[in-house]
C-alpha cells in the first residue's frame, strides 16, 4: 500500500509530474491551494466581487462551486444554471445542481434556452445537430452573460480547466486561426460582457475530477447526447494519451502560451470597437451579435 | 475475475493486475480514467485482486 508523503495514511492520489503521493484529506488541501494560487497569480477575484458561477451540475462547475465555497474569498458566489433544454439529460443535471446548492446554503438562478430565444436546444438541433457544440456553446454564453448581468455580478466564473485551456490553444493553431492565438486571458472590450475567470485553469481535470471523488461530490449523471457531435474530441484524445506518456505536456503548453503573448507585447489599440447588435442590444462588432446571428442561420 | 463498471455503464471483467495494467488491457487510457474500490481512489500501481469490484470514472466530458 503506497502511503501518503505527508502523513501515515493511505495514497490515494499521485502528482504524475512531481511524483508525490497523498491522502485524501492532503490532496484535497494540495488542489485547494492550487485553485487558489491560480486565482492569486491571474488577479481574478477583487473584494466585493459578486462571482456568478456556470453551475451545470456536472464535475468540473461542482468541484468549482465547492472549492470557490470553501476558499476564504471576500467575495459573494452567484451559482447560476443553464438549461439547454436538452431531453433525457439536463433533468438530471439541473437536480445535482440544486442539491449542490442546497448544501452550501447558496441559491440557485436557473436560466432556459427558452427564456433567451423561445426554443429549447433540442428544438433549434431538430434539423441537423451536427452543430449541436457550437449552437450550444454561443447561446449559453448568452445566456450566462444575460443572467450574471441581471443579477448584479461583477464577473463570471466557470469551470474550465487545464485540459480545456490547452485543447483551445491547440484548436486554434489547427484552425490556423491566428487572431484568437494571440487572444490574451481578457479580452471583451465592453462593459456589457461581463469579465471571465477560469479559477480551474491550472488545475488538471484529472485532478479536478479526483476532488470530487475523494470528497464524493459526484453523482453518476448522464452524458451529453451531444456529445459526439464535438470537435475538441479528437483533440482531447491526443492530448491525453500525451500527457499519459509525458506527464507535464499540458503545463508547458499553456506556460509557453503565456510566454509566447508576453514575447507579443500589449495588444493595446487593437481591441475591436464594441457597437450593440441591431436584435437584442447585446454587445457585438458586428450588425448581429454571435447568437442573434446564428439563430437568424437556424431560422 | 476483477468486475469493473464501466463509464458508459457497460460491464467488464478480467483478471487480476495493477490497475494500469487492467486499463491498458481494457483500452482505456489511465490519464482519462480514475477508479475507485469501495469508494476510494486507487493509484496507477495498487494491486487489483480477484474478486475485487471497481468503478471507474471518466474525466471526459462533452462540450
Amino acid at each position: 500500500m503506497a502511503q501518503c508523503g505527508l502523513c501515515e495514511k493511505r495514497a490515494v492520489y499521485i502528482d504524475p509530474v512531481s511524483q508525490e503521493r497523498f491522502c485524501g484529506e492532503h490532496f484535497s488541501a494540495w488542489y485547494e491551494n492550487g485553485v487558489s494560487a491560480a486565482i492569486e497569480k491571474y488577479h481574478m477575484i477583487e473584494p466585493g466581487d459578486r462571482i456568478a458561477v456556470g453551475l451545470s451540475g456536472g464535475k468540473d462547475s461542482t468541484v468549482l462551486l465547492t472549492v470557490l465555497a470553501k476558499l476564504d474569498l471576500d467575495a459573494e458566489l452567484i451559482p447560476i444554471t443553464v438549461d439547454e433544454g436538452i431531453g433525457g439529460y439536463r433533468d438530471d443535471t439541473i437536480l445535482a445542481a440544486t442539491r449542490l446548492c442546497d448544501k452550501l446554503g447558496l441559491a440557485d438562478k436557473l436560466v432556459s434556452f427558452t427564456d433567451i430565444c423561445g426554443k429549447t436546444l433540442d428544438e433549434l438541433l431538430s434539423k441537423d445537430p451536427r452543430q449541436a457544440c457550437s449552437v450550444c456553446g454561443t447561446l449559453r454564453r448568452r445566456a450566462l452573460n444575460q443572467a450574471a448581468r441581471e443579477a448584479g455580478a461583477t464577473k463570471i466564473a466557470t469551470g474550465h480547466c487545464l485540459d480545456d485551456e490547452v485543447q483551445s490553444v491547440l484548436m486554434n493553431y489547427l484552425r490556423g486561426d491566428v487572431t484568437r492565438v494571440m487572444q490574451a486571458y481578457h479580452t471583451d472590450a465592453d462593459t456589457l460582457f461581463l469579465p471571465r475567470i477560469k479559477p480551474l485553469c491550472r488545475s488538471t481535470e484529472r485532478e479536478t475530477v479526483a476532488y470530487g471523488l475523494v470528497n464524493r461530490l459526484l453523482t453518476d449523471l448522464p452524458e451529453c447526447p451531444y456529445t459526439k457531435y464535438a470537435l475538441r474530441a479528437g483533440v482531447r484524445t491526443g492530448l491525453g494519451k500525451l500527457e499519459y506518456k509525458n506527464p507535464g505536456t499540458m503545463m508547458k503548453i499553456v506556460t509557453g502560451q503565456e510566454k509566447l503573448l508576453a514575447k507579443l507585447g500589449p495588444r493595446e489599440g487593437e481591441v475591436t470597437a464594441m457597437g450593440r447588435c441591431e436584435l437584442c442590444g447585446e454587445p457585438t462588432s458586428h450588425r448581429l451579435c454571435a447568437a442573434c446571428a446564428l439563430l437568424e442561420k437556424l431560422e | 475475475m476483477v468486475t469493473i463498471y464501466l463509464p458508459d455503464g457497460l460491464v467488464a471483467t478480467t483478471s487480476a493486475g495493477t490497475l494500469e495494467e487492467i486499463l491498458l488491457r481494457l483500452d482505456m487510457n489511465p490519464y482519462e480514467i480514475l477508479v475507485t474500490r469501495d469508494g476510494e481512489l486507487l493509484l496507477a500501481d495498487d494491486e487489483v485482486r480477484e474478486n475485487d469490484v471497481l468503478r471507474a470514472t471518466s474525466i471526459v466530458h462533452g462540450g
